[in-house]
């Protein structure tokens, strides 16, 4: 049983060499390659920048409508659902629950997306573009005010369709102690349910934080992107990791 | 972890719905509803609530069973 012990950490310890290993050469052909080609790839990039810098407004308005549109057939289909359902079949109420599941998902992927597309309009209005460009910058920024509110109201009205299939919840989607007042009238299941799905994703946070790093310094090679942007990663990272490991210390 | 239930059987018994069982032990119905078909094991708290409010053990309702050995009988 102890050399099967002292073996497998052999492996283990083996892999780990191998994986860094090939790490290194991966990042290390990764840099070859981006500096052999820094100019095409920095010219293209930049291209991209300025297309989508340029088109910000329209692609806020497109962003929105496709969110708006996605968002509303869930709700309104999931209240369809609620009104069919006789109270007692269980096919039906997952099937409800999925779909306001879904429907939740678009308002906050909407929020995120539309969030992201702000970044470009800020960016055409940095640039100090003619006339022209500060009204649809402005009529993009009027636009990103819109489909937010509405995204919100939206969430809140999902929530009380959800209330409607479980009475027991609290909380008001535009209270600013929702989250906690929500997670407070979840059952042992519901919170064991949240938790998995947190822990998922503060897993898929290192992985993904790990690969915007590996971007980050190749980007510095090829772009000069400055020290903001490893900044901001380290400061997300670090806080992430330290609230995780004083809240698992306080168990 | 295997725990099989005669969960249902008890539940129609005493007459209720998933939804009243649920508020009778301050768990939702989509959890009693997860219990029933096997897809979640209860806390021994949730468990004992649910037995008292059915009026019967906790063995009357839950059974470990482990590689095909029946633990109860």
């Amino acid at each position: 049983m102890e050399a099967n012990k002292v073996g497998s950490r052999r492996q283990t310890t083996m892999k780990f060499w191998v994986i860094l290993l090939i790490s290194t050469l991966v990042g290390g052909i990764g840099g070859f390659f981006s500096q052999m080609y820094e100019r095409s790839i920095y010219e293209t990039a930049m291209n991209v920048r300025d297309w989508s810098i340029s088109k910000a407004t329209y692609i806020m308005a497109a962003v929105s409508i496709i969110i708006l549109v996605s968002a509303l057939f869930y709700y309104f289909r999931s209240k369809r659902l609620v009104q069919e359902w006789d109270q007692e079949d269980e096919e039906m109420f997952d099937k409800i629950d999925k779909t306001q599941g879904i429907a939740l998902m678009i308002t906050t992927i909407g929020c995120i997306l539309t969030m992201i597309v702000f970044g470009l309009l800020m960016a055409n209005i940095v640039n100090g573009q003619l006339e022209n460009d500060i009204i649809l910058n402005m009529i993009g920024i009027g636009v990103f005010i819109a489909v937010n509110i509405a995204l919100t109201f939206l969430q809140r009205r999902i929530v009380d369709e959800t209330k409607k299939l479980r009475p027991e919840k609290q909380g008001d989607a535009l209270e600013v102690n929702f989250r906690k007042r929500w997670v407070e009238s979840c059952d042992e299941q519901e919170r064991q349910k949240i938790y998995k799905a947190a822990y998922k994703a503060f897993n898929a946070g290192n992985i993904l934080y790990m690969i915007l790093f590996i971007v980050l310094v190749i980007g510095q090679v090829v772009f000069h992107l400055g020290i903001a942007p490893m900044l901001v990663l380290g400061i997300i990272w670090l806080v992430q990791i330290l609230v995780y490991q004083l809240e698992a210390m306080k168990i | 972890m295997p725990l099989k239930n005669r969960l249902k059987e008890h539940r129609a018994r005493m007459g209720w719905n998933q939804q009243e069982l649920g508020t009778l032990v301050g768990a939702s119905r989509q959890t009693i509803s997860l219990i029933e078909r096997g897809d979640y094991s209860p806390s021994v708290t949730l468990a004992l609530k649910i037995a008292d409010r059915c009026g019967v053990k906790v063995e009357d309702i839950f059974m470990y069973e482990e590689d095909g050995i029946d633990g109860g009988e």
